[in-house]
């Protein structure tokens, strides 16, 4: 179980840090970042990305605007904030300091 | 051709097949009481709607359709996903959300379960898996299965083969985090109570809705649909809150069925080695019946006990403590041993329809006008003559032997042996036995002027003669020499005869005016109404008369007599 827990908590920030980063390329709707985040096998239903928008748009890091659709109702497209920007600047170097750190310790055996 | 229905769903209107909409609308059920918790989850839930809105119209458009037909509500709830699914995969991917919303949320929607745990099992995960449950370190659970297995004599290890049968493995993911998921708490009761009571408000205000607003042509239907939805929540809300304290009560009244059949047992398989009962009632069964009889009637009384304790424990832990086949075959076996029970009594029961009666006279050489000595012997019923199926089936063959001599002639040996001494716990059986086996005694004045001693033995059987049979088989040990008598106060049946309601009234009929001297103890078998009013202390010596008994002398006189 330890093993899990610390599986869920490496994706855990993985994944709030991989959706900015794909509403970073501009605005984009919800099922369309469900699209990517399939290709990359991190979700796989649209019910669990939607309570995760909300929360990030709730905190301030998202803004969304309501597109008309051919197809149905209202769409919601979200764009990062200001906010949500300089937090992804962070959490960009956040994860170039995290990847130095993990090549660094997992590889050490094999450079030596 | 099929009936649809007219939805509308973020302003748009679909139409719908009734099967299709039946399953949206369960489908959009558990969605909501999921997203239940927040002002962001409602949002959350316009999303999905908006979203399920808009992939209908695609899909109605991609197959050039105007009806939305089962298949497309399954195409979109693979998209989305059910509820089983954020659940998985807030735990197994992690979802994204920290402890604050959804992964708190799944925690709630799966409280702790009893599994075995197939991770760290020694034997089977069982002590894993109840330590997991209660929050314990299984290393000392181990240790004190282990321990209680030796003391027990293997009576835990029973149990836990038992536990291991009824425990499911948590294969899953979702099951190991259930496994270790919330505690199990009375405010998670609650919390679930009121989730579902914010479902019934839900159907209420829907309701509300629809009989303000007639006219539609499904109303009717719908209206009944609503209304079953709501009393059925109204019933699971209030299950919810019921449940534990019924499932808790559930398993008080299975232990408890469950302890007292097994002291029973124990109790009855005590007085089946020795002879202190005198065979009852085991004897009352044929012997060739017996353990038939015994392994039935116990089945009988044991398996609802044990289905009533799994059903609590199955539904305190909401785990699947039965199989269905467990289950069939619980239920069958009960059933073949309520046959067997039923068949064994009802055949029994026939031996008791003829009554019939032997009359002995045993007549005195006339004594003249003596006085009387009346004495009364105790001893256990066992040791003479060994009634029942004691001797027959678990006494050494000395013990028949000695039966078949003269009964009082060995009786002396054992007077002054009180059984009671040997049975203390078994009091209430002891008095019981008093009962059954204690003889009767009247004296009468004699009309002939002759003394004798009649003994009636009552028995009963199948028909006139094996009740006579039965009767006969009545030992009891009357002693005279000269003028003092010896009565037993009890009556014993041969080795190996059944009980069959025997009964000995013993007459003892003396000339008028003969004085008698009663050992205080004989009051016990005494049937002479008119003597109770007196007291027996004081009363030294007693005469016949045509009235019955009368005080001859009191303690008093003689003791006046006496310097």
């Amino acid at each position: 179980m330890i093993v899990e827990n610390t599986q869920i908590q490496m994706r855990k920030g993985i994944l709030e840090y991989c959706i900015l980063s794909i509403i970073s390329r501009g605005e984009i709707y919800a099922s369309d970042i469900i699209g990517e985040l399939r290709d990359a096998r991190l979700l796989v239903v649209e019910g669990t990305l939607y309570p995760l928008l909300t929360r990030l748009k709730n905190n301030g890091l998202l803004n969304y605007n309501w597109v008309e659709s051919a197809s149905g109702p209202p769409r919601k497209y979200y764009s990062l904030s200001p906010t949500g920007s300089e937090v992804l600047k962070k959490l960009d170097a956040t994860w170039e300091e995290l990847t130095y750190a993990v090549s660094k310790t997992t590889k050490k055996d094999i450079e030596q | 051709m099929n009936k649809t229905v007219n939805i509308n769903i973020s302003g748009l209107v679909f139409h719908i097949e009734e099967d299709a909409y039946d399953a949206l609308q369960k489908y959009m059920h558990e969605i909501k009481l999921y997203f239940s918790r927040s002002a962001e989850d409602t949002e959350v839930v316009t999303d999905i709607e908006n979203r399920i809105a808009e992939m209908f119209s695609e899909l109605l458009k991609e197959g050039s359709r105007e009806v939305i037909v089962l298949g497309d509500v399954e195409t979109i709830i693979a998209q989305i996903g059910r509820v089983s699914d954020f659940q998985e995969s807030a735990e197994d991917a992690g979802e994204g959300a920290p402890a604050d919303t959804a992964s708190e949320a799944a925690g709630a929607e799966a409280p702790r379960r009893l599994f075995r745990d197939p991770d760290d099992k020694k034997l089977g995960g069982v002590c894993a898996g109840i330590s997991h449950y209660f929050d314990w370190d299984p290393v000392w659970l181990r240790v004190i299965t282990a321990l209680l297995t030796i003391f027990t004599s293997g009576i835990v290890a029973v149990v836990y083969i038992i536990l291991w049968m009824v425990m499911p493995p948590a294969r899953t993911l979702a099951d190991k985090m259930a496994m270790k998921g919330q505690r199990f708490h009375l405010s998670n009761f609650r919390k679930s109570f009121d989730e579902e009571m914010s479902g019934v408000k839900a159907t209420f205000n829907q309701l509300k809705n629809d009989v303000s607003n007639p006219g539609n042509a499904t109303s009717f239907k719908k209206l009944m649909n609503e209304l079953i939805d709501l009393l059925v929540r109204l019933i699971r809300g209030i299950g919810k809150v019921l449940l534990p304290i019924i499932a808790v009560i559930l398993i008080a009244m299975g232990a408890i069925w469950l302890i007292s059949t097994v002291v029973s047992i124990v109790g009855l398989s005590g007085f089946y080695r020795s002879d202190l009962a005198g065979g009852f009632p085991l004897n009352i069964v044929e012997p060739q019946y017996q353990t038939g009889f015994i392994v039935s009637a116990i089945a009988v009384i044991a398996i609802p006990a044990i289905a009533l304790l799994l059903l609590g424990v199955r539904l305190l832990l909401k785990t699947n403590t039965m199989n269905t086949h467990i289950g069939l075959g619980m239920l069958a076996a009960w059933i073949i041993a309520l046959g067997f029970t039923v068949f064994y009594s009802t055949s029994t029961f026939t031996d008791f329809q003829q009554g019939a009666s032997v009359r002995q006279v045993i007549e005195f050489e006339p004594a003249g006008q003596t006085t009387w000595y009346l004495q009364l012997d105790e001893y256990p019923i066992a040791n003479h003559g060994a009634p029942g199926l004691s001797s027959e089936g678990f006494g050494s063959s000395g013990i028949s032997e000695r039966s078949s001599a003269p009964i009082h002639n060995f009786s002396y040996t054992h007077r002054f042996a009180p059984w009671r001494n040997y049975s203390r716990d078994l009091d209430d059986w002891a008095e019981l036995q008093e009962d059954i086996y204690e003889v009767d005694l009247r004296i009468e004045q004699s009309i002939t002027g002759n003394a004798a001693l009649v003994q009636v033995l009552n028995s009963r059987g199948e028909n006139f003669n094996t009740a006579v049979e039965n009767a006969e088989k009545i030992r009891y040990g009357f002693d005279r020499k000269d003028s003092v008598l010896h009565f037993n106060r009890y009556f014993t049946l041969t080795p190996g005869a059944l009980w069959r309601a025997q009964k000995v009234d013993l007459t003892l009929q003396l000339p008028a005016n003969s004085t008698l001297i009663i050992d205080k103890k004989l009051r016990r078998i005494l049937e002479n109404h008119e003597l109770y009013s007196y007291d027996f202390g004081k009363v030294s010596k007693w005469v016949v008369t045509s009235e019955g008994l009368k005080p001859f002398e009191t303690i008093d006189t003689a003791a006046a007599q006496l310097p």
